[in-house]
């Protein structure tokens, strides 16, 4: 008796802390809460002050915390300057209104003024990704974002930063404020800066336009492909945001430059010095990958959405546009499926060896399989068998999510990553972005594994292979190069370059 | 069977009639109805095998003309040829089924069944042997490594092998022969039905998408190219009795075959909803290229933004087929075939409509068949059609380009202009994807209206 109340109680409270837990998922989704905070866009020139974001080099050498009575604590004044000069990002609202963009908007039909609320509405789908979406004209700071600045200031600061009127003001005042003492956390809840250094929400942040997020109406659909928008490419946290460039110091940086600060980084951030925030960065990302592009799955198999269902967006662009030629190696994979049904993309769970339970690793190639069978038994899948299964597969994601929350990266883990990656990645031919993103993925598992090894000979060779195949530097391809990169891709010679690469590495 | 006693009756009475000379029997095109693959005849009737038509005095025999040469001109190979396949491809039909490619196909369709071979798979066999070949009523005598044997275009032969040497049979009505199991293939419209069954398809009897994925060709058939290409084991002479024969053949070929493709359309979108096995929608009634294009897609080679496209290999140039008739046509089947192209050109086609939408074509086409026999055809004005709308054509439009070509040599041979479209022209024009570029296309478009009488 009283042993069955024990279990009871636990049962409950196992069950309250799910909920809990989930419900804290749910927020950690979410941008700030917006309840007590002020929504304002500020336009990038309210950032650019030559002492605030606009230096035009950083103002901080290492053990330099103040030079002209400025911290440099959290950052070193050139950050706009970086974006300025070398980031797509400002370009991405201006792309609109030229060239391909254009042209794209004539053939969709898109008409109206991309800078104003009040007639943009057409474009919004656009600018969800694009540019800034604003909703009400008084919502914006006038003397900095108006709409010339709004088509030349991109995805801007306040995209990623948080538009909040708050923490703008508090964060400039002057030294000795409480600002500097305030957790990252407490940042983002009292004032409304986006915690960037919480990988779950980065990656969510990233993962919203470079996969798709339909709450957030960040969605390309294949309509907009159709009308000429480049293939979205996989999307590799860690690599993206090098190529981005970073315009930010990593944890390891800034204890780096001033060790003196080490007790104020503790505390603000609670990273610690042996944490690897790259690996964290890479399996967060891979796995929120994954799941944003179940839930634009779970999403578009609504029942509401019934009319507009198959969304071709969501399968494998190769899966009908590849060059018809016989026995290609699409045909010889062991996963191949029923010919002729075209499946999901691949891509997002190609990094799954990153964040698989070890314990139970049979799990998530069950759940994809249950959902790969859907669209082998009838073309493009039934939306009611595919929502239930989809829906389990992004369960399965969150869960993973949860435990990768917990788990604490050391950079001595990188090895032990890399190894599990190419194993896994080697017992079937994978498809061009697959094979991308572990290349990416074995990219940034080297750098924190043997620092510095791809200049190593024996391993120089295999990597800068691997490279070309797959067209891994971001910032020297175009959309349409990396196009005929995927129509040229072998899968088989992938598979060689990989076998190369092993060879190449110490031993485990 | 219930009807055999009638039919024998029939039999009876049309033998004692007076005989026919071959020219009427020929100019007196009958509608061509069923094929094999539906008439019920057809079905309950034996395969005996081609050993049965072999013996020399039959149609083995030797001499000069076809007549009594007819199975050895049908597995005749070609002397220079170290391969040795025969110039007539349907004698290895069943062979190319044990091909290392057949092979690969069957373990991609049929992952599940390690032990599937593509040799015993009846929907394979259907085509490459025997619409009845999974009938019991198939003797041992017959060879299902013949390939498509005599029986495949002529019909089972249980019932007419007797009678058929025998004097009165020539002169029997198409109808009647068929009724004993024989199919018509002395008149153009007969052949066309008999080789539409597996060239463009029929219920039970499909090239699907499934099976393109898995390493099929895709079926593109054009009679009168296809009668044109294959090695004939009989008198071409008198076919030409008939002068505008193969005009006929080009005009009567697009009408049969874009019924054969309504009809397998319909069957698809039916028995897809009756049986969630069939997949639907059926990618192989879409233009190929609408979505197998590389990415990098220019303007000029956009159709529409990003829906699926009707494929209009059976139909494109079905409006001029019908003008060519000479005769008044049903004007309403344009109309027919666009709400065709109207309930497909969707994402998730409604397959109770696309059903009821392609079944009013066959209808309307039946009819236009009925009426068709005798009218001469317009070959000049046909022709003169043809060639504007090539001027018009994007070469980039493979499928269509590739039909008017087809058309336009097949009307210009009509004519009696042996400089019109060569063998291998001919060929890579039928070949998917098309076996040139478009620069290639537009040479042939060019040249076919070079040719043209001031």
């Amino acid at each position: 008796m009283r042993g069955n109340s024990i279990r009871l109680l636990l049962l409950v409270l196992s069950a309250a802390a799910i909920f809990f837990s989930r419900a804290g998922i749910r927020g950690a989704a979410q941008t700030p809460e917006r309840g007590e905070l002020k929504t304002l866009y500020y336009g990038n020139a309210a950032c650019g002050g030559a002492t605030c974001h606009g230096s035009a080099k950083p103002v901080a050498e290492p053990g330099q915390e103040k030079p002209d009575g400025m911290s440099t604590a959290f950052s070193r004044h050139h950050e706009l300057h970086f974006w300025d000069a070398n980031d797509k990002h400002k370009i991405a609202t201006r792309v609109l209104t030229e060239g391909r963009g254009k042209d794209m908007a004539q053939r969709l039909g898109i008409v109206g003024d991309l800078a104003d609320p009040k007639a943009n509405r057409a474009w919004r789908p656009c600018l969800a990704c694009h540019g800034v979406v604003i909703d009400d004209e008084r919502d914006v700071a006038a003397d900095s974002f108006g709409p010339a600045e709004r088509i030349a200031n991109g995805v801007s600061c306040v995209v990623c930063h948080g538009p909040h009127e708050e923490w703008v003001n508090e964060h400039v005042k002057p030294l000795g404020n409480k600002w500097r003492s305030l957790t990252r956390e407490q940042k983002q809840q009292q004032f409304g800066l986006t915690d960037l250094w919480n990988a779950t929400r980065r990656a969510e942040l990233c993962s919203s336009c470079h996969v798709g997020d339909a709450a957030q109406g960040r969605f390309v659909t294949h309509a907009m492909y159709a009308a000429g928008h480049p293939p979205l490419p996989g999307f590799e946290l860690v690599t993206f945001t090098v190529a981005m460039p970073r315009h930010w110091e990593t944890m390891k940086e800034k204890y780096a430059r001033l060790p003196q600060l080490k007790a104020t980084y503790d505390k603000v951030y609670h990273l610690g010095t042996g944490f690897s925030e790259q690996l964290d960065l890479l399996s967060t990302g891979a796995a929120v990958a994954l799941r944003n592009s179940v839930q634009l799955l779970v999403d578009q198999a609504r029942p509401a959405k019934e009319r507009d269902w198959p969304e071709f967006a969501l399968y494998d662009c190769y899966a009908c546009h590849h060059d018809l030629k016989a026995e290609s190696w699409r045909l010889q994979r062991a996963n191949a499926g029923k010919p002729g049904r075209p499946q999901l993309r691949e891509w997002p769970a190609a990094l799954a060896p990153l964040f698989v339970r070890p314990d139970a690793p049979a799990e998530l190639p069950q759940k994809l399989g249950d959902l790969h069978a859907v669209f082998n038994r009838t073309p493009f899948g039934d939306p009611l068998e595919v929502r239930p299964r989809a829906g389990a597969l992004a369960a399965w994601c969150d869960a993973a999510l949860d435990r990768l929350r917990t788990t604490r990266y050391e950079r001595g883990d990188a090895a032990k990553l890399l190894h599990a990656l190419i194993r896994e990645s080697g017992k079937d031919l994978l498809d061009f972005d697959s094979a991308r993103q572990v290349g990416w993925a074995v990219q940034v598992l080297l750098d924190e594994a043997l620092p510095g090894a791809g200049k190593a000979t024996d391993l120089k060779e295999p990597l800068e292979r691997l490279g070309r195949q797959l067209a891994l530097s971001l910032r020297e391809e175009s959309p349409l190069n990396t196009i005929t990169r995927r129509a040229e891709y072998d899968a088989f010679e992938f598979q060689r370059n990989l076998r190369a690469l092993t060879k190449a590495l110490p031993k485990q | 069977v219930r009807s055999y006693p009638l039919l024998l009756a029939t039999f009876a009475l049309l033998l004692g009639a007076a005989v026919a000379s071959r020219h009427d029997a020929l100019s007196q095109e009958p509608a061509p109805r069923s094929g094999p693959a539906e008439g019920g005849t057809m079905r309950s009737l034996a395969l005996l095998g081609a050993g049965s038509c072999a013996a020399a005095a039959c149609h083995n025999g030797p001499g000069g003309s076809a007549h009594g040469r007819e199975y050895a001109l049908a597995l005749e190979r070609a002397p220079s040829d170290r391969r040795l396949v025969t110039l007539d491809r349907h004698a290895q039909a069943y062979a190319v089924l044990s091909d290392p490619r057949a092979q690969r196909m069957e373990r991609r369709l049929h992952p599940e069944d390690p032990a599937a071979r593509a040799e015993t798979d009846t929907l394979c066999l259907r085509c490459h042997v025997h619409p009845n070949v999974d009938s019991s009523l198939v003797r041992p005598e017959f060879q299902r490594a013949d390939g498509v044997s005599c029986e495949a275009c002529h019909g089972p032969a249980e019932r007419w092998i007797a009678p058929h040497f025998r004097a009165g049979w020539s002169a029997l009505a198409p109808f009647a022969r068929l009724a004993q199991g024989q199919s018509d293939t002395r008149s153009i419209g007969g052949r066309v039905q008999v080789c539409v069954d597996c060239h463009v398809g029929a219920p039970g009897m499909e090239v699907n998408h499934d099976l393109i994925a898995a390493g099929h060709p895709r079926l593109s058939f054009e009679f009168a190219s296809f009668h044109f290409l294959m090695h004939k084991h009989w008198d071409l002479a008198e076919d030409r009795v008939r002068p505008d024969c193969e005009a006929r053949a080009w005009l009567l070929g697009q009408l049969i075959a874009a019924r054969g493709a309504m009809r397998l359309l319909a069957d698809r979108a039916a028995g897809a909803s009756r049986d969630a096995q069939r997949p639907w929608p059926e990618f192989a009634e879409y233009d190929c290229a609408a979505c197998h294009h590389n990415l990098r897609a220019t303007e000029s080679s956009r159709r529409g933004i990003g829906t699926q496209v009707p494929s209009r290999w059976y139909t494109g140039v079905l409006p001029e087929a019908l003008k060519g008739l000479g005769a008044a046509y049903n004007a309403s089947i344009k109309s027919a075939l666009a709400d065709v192209d109207t309930a497909m050109a969707t994402n998730r086609p409604d397959r109770g409509l696309v059903a009821e939408k392609a079944r009013r074509v066959v209808a309307l086409l039946d009819e236009q068949l009925e009426q068709t026999h005798s009218a001469a055809v317009a070959t000049e004005d046909l022709c003169r059609q043809l060639r504007q709308r090539g001027a018009r054509v994007s070469a980039r439009n493979g499928d269509e380009t590739a039909q008017i070509c087809l058309a336009v040599g097949a009307l210009q041979r009509a004519r009696g202009d042996t400089s019109s479209l060569d063998r291998a022209q001919i060929r890579a024009l039928l070949q998917f994807p098309v076996g040139m570029d478009s620069a290639g296309l537009q040479k042939i478009l060019d040249s076919l209206h070079e040719r043209e009488p001031r």
